[in-house]
């Protein structure tokens, strides 16, 4: 009975990988849609500074570090050596560093079309991040996470002291953004450290179903609210 | 295989000692000259010693010295204490040694050869523009700039050690901070962190984390040195500054915790295991240990309000929980134990008062309503004295009476330090007495001459520094005899 079970597992196993792997990314996609091109993410771009960059990048972060793994599960791709890992998480760093450069982030509310290859950037980011420091050993883990930490406040600060500002809000946003940033890099840091316990909490045959139709919704709802007014 | 294995064992506890004797002679000689900086300080303001730009130069050297000094002497206890705990490298202890010896002297020239006078905060653009009256030149504030760079890269140094350290051990850093006692998954016990690890964590993730802003923060204020038409943000300077000073001020109080945690247990006979409350304590520090610094910034209303409201909430999330958690613990833990009280608990238990008290003080003063009044008033010094004379220096002298005995195979006497201690605490409470009157009367702090009708306060606590430096200086002497080979035997059994 047991060698039947185990028989039984080993073949099902491939399969429900694959499964919950293709729920993950469409779980990740709807999340993309719904923090960017949907009114939703729009909404949430030109309701203030602190929202744009916080709230809407974290979500775009967050659907790239769910989407990721598991479309390089999908793949068939192996982990990445250690070397290779940390290059993508300073690759990711770097990509998110460059859009908080005031000229590049200027440009991308001035132009649409670098405003979703910005949002793109940040779905990769978290791609590489969630690949990079899953690879990486937690020694790398607690060195990036604390450095991080370190230049995130600078970046903050920067903002909060009106030494940044970013043209199309006015400079008080920019304030207040830096401010938000600040302790939402507190909280990012709660995340990190508890990281691993967090992701076990998603269990995608029990939650990615109502996720999935929970965010679907309300990207239609928005598409149809938008096109009323 | 075996006898290898323990000649390498061997071999590293002498580079343990060797490295620990060196951090713990040359911090206490450098404590104690800065400490006497510090006395002149207060002579000056009571009884006029020095000239205003003297003033301010040892101003700046006491200020800095303290604040890198004991935070890397006290790094160095904590690590000698950590070692056999943790796989703590010595080689990278040495280097954090040479880097912060090369760091404090570079400080002394700067100041007391270029007479570099900003205080600690060398606020930017104070640094390469001393006033109208040449205080320095430019290259007393770059020889200062790189001798503070070279202890915060000391520290930072420190703080990847004992990560890596602690990751090897436990396997990574939610374990290190006791998040698998948070959950029920393990009980304490020898396979889990303990409270001094855990405290310890705290202290490297902000070591590592504050040399980014401080790195920044130097290099820019190097550029404008070397090109002044250079300038940048003045809040954003000070924001930079007080984000890594703070934090670097801070968790030295955080390793006398974690001195207390693996110390005091030895005394009291006691364990002092870590529990889920206490790990909640650490880890809502953790969370807020960067974000307190923003009571420095009250003043500055150009930035928003939410800055002072998250500076208040920060300020006491950050203090609160490890002080409760650590003084009940400590009570609880001394309480019809049976302690003998040696010098080292003496001094270790006398800290704890000095944090719960500085600490509170702070917090008084971190309360925007509060600091409308006392802010840049002698209340500051009165409190930061509080924590880091009385709580640190302390724990760092508890240590001290604690280690030097293990390193050297001779002890420090035992009433010659219990003496020590009764100057050292009264006459730290009196200095710090007058601090705290003064500065309820709303006298401003940094003035080197104190305001008409009000000397009387600076003569007071003259004398009441004068009584700390009497207490220091026989705890010295007695150092200086065991590190001259002069001490008595030492002792087997703590407390025996």
């Amino acid at each position: 009975m047991s060698r039947i079970a185990l028989l039984s597992e080993s073949s099902t196993a491939p399969r429900r990988v694959r499964t919950e792997a293709v729920w993950d990314v469409v779980v990740a996609g709807l999340l993309a849609v719904a923090a960017g091109p949907s009114p939703l993410g729009i909404r949430m771009a030109d309701s203030s500074l602190a929202v744009h960059m916080l709230a809407e990048h974290s979500l775009l972060l967050l659907a790239g570090a769910l989407g990721g793994p598991a479309l390089l599960r999908l793949a068939g791709g192996s982990r990445p050596d250690r070397r290779r890992a940390l290059g993508w998480c300073l690759a990711a760093l770097a990509l998110v560093g460059l859009w908080h450069v005031p000229g590049a982030f200027g440009a991308a509310i001035r132009h649409q079309p670098l405003h979703a290859l910005m949002h793109l950037s940040y779905v990769a980011a978290g791609a590489l991040l969630a690949v990079g420091l899953a690879a990486v050993g937690p020694f790398d883990r607690a060195v990036l996470f604390a450095a991080s930490q370190g230049a995130m406040g600078t970046l903050a600060l920067a903002m909060a002291s009106g030494a940044v500002a970013y043209p199309g809000y006015p400079p008080g946003a920019t304030r207040s953004a830096g401010v938000a940033m600040f302790v939402g890099m507190q909280l990012a840091m709660a995340v990190v450290v508890a990281g691993p316990r967090l992701g076990s909490l998603w269990r995608t045959r029990r939650m990615a179903i109502p996720v999935a139709g929970s965010l679907g919704a309300a990207v239609a709802l928005s598409v149809v609210f938008a096109g009323l007014t | 295989m075996a006898i290898a294995a323990e000649t390498q064992t061997g071999g590293r506890d002498r580079a343990v000692a060797r490295v620990t004797f060196l951090w713990l002679a040359t911090g206490g000689a450098l404590l104690v000259v800065l400490a006497l900086a510090g006395l002149m300080l207060r002579i000056t303001q009571g009884f006029g010693l020095l000239s205003a730009r003297w003033f301010y130069a040892f101003l700046t050297l006491h200020g800095t010295g303290m604040v890198g000094v004991a935070l890397t002497t006290i790094a160095a206890a904590y690590w000698y204490v950590m070692s056999r705990a943790l796989p703590l490298s010595p080689k990278v202890m040495f280097v954090a040694y040479l880097l912060t010896l090369v760091g404090a002297l570079l400080i002394v020239a700067a100041t007391l050869i270029g007479r570099f006078g900003t205080g600690w905060t060398f606020l930017y653009p104070l640094p390469s523009t001393p006033g109208p009256v040449p205080g320095w030149s430019g290259w007393a504030a770059a020889v200062f700039l790189v001798g503070l760079a070279l202890v915060v890269v000391a520290f930072a140094l420190w703080s990847l050690d004992f990560l890596r350290a602690g990751i090897v051990r436990f396997g990574g850093l939610g374990r290190m901070l006791g998040l698998d006692i948070l959950s029920g998954k393990r009980s304490p016990g020898p396979d889990t962190t303990d409270p001094s690890i855990i405290a310890g964590t705290v202290v490297a993730i902000g070591g590592v984390a504050a040399a980014v802003p401080g790195a920044v923060i130097v290099g820019l204020e190097l550029a404008n040195l070397a090109a002044p038409s250079f300038t940048f943000s003045a809040l954003l300077a000070k924001n930079l500054i007080f984000f890594a000073g703070h934090m670097l001020v801070n968790v030295q109080i955080y390793l006398g915790a974690g001195l207390v945690y693996a110390i005091l247990p030895e005394y009291a006979r006691r364990p002092w295991k870590a529990s889920r409350v206490l790990v909640i304590a650490w880890l809502v520090t953790a969370l807020f240990v960067m974000l307190a610094f923003f009571h420095h910034l009250y003043q500055d209303f150009a930035q928003p309000t939410a800055l002072q409201v998250v500076g208040n909430v920060a300020s006491f999330g950050v203090g609160f929980p490890p002080i409760v958690v650590t003084i009940f613990g400590g009570v609880l833990l001394v309480f019809r134990s049976g302690i003998r009280w040696t010098a080292a608990p003496i001094f270790l238990y006398a800290g704890l008062a000095g944090w719960a008290i500085g600490g509170f003080a702070a917090e008084i003063d971190a309360s925007p309503g509060v600091n409308q009044y006392l802010h840049n008033t002698l209340w500051v010094p009165a409190h930061f004295h509080t924590y880091m004379a009385l709580g640190v220096v302390l724990f760092i002298l508890g240590a001290v009476y604690h280690v030097v005995p293990r390193l050297t195979g001779k002890g420090l006497s035992e009433p010659l330090g219990r003496a020590a201690a009764w100057p050292i605490i009264l006459g730290g409470w009196g200095l710090v007495a007058a601090w705290y009157a003064s500065g309820v009367d709303s006298l401003p702090r940094r003035y080197a001459i104190s305001l008409p009708g009000f000397q009387y306060m600076a003569k007071i606590g003259s004398v009441f520094a004068a009584i700390v430096a009497v207490g220091v200086l026989v705890v010295f002497w007695d150092f200086a005899r065991v590190l001259t080979g002069r001490g008595l035997g030492a002792r087997a059994t703590p407390g025996s």
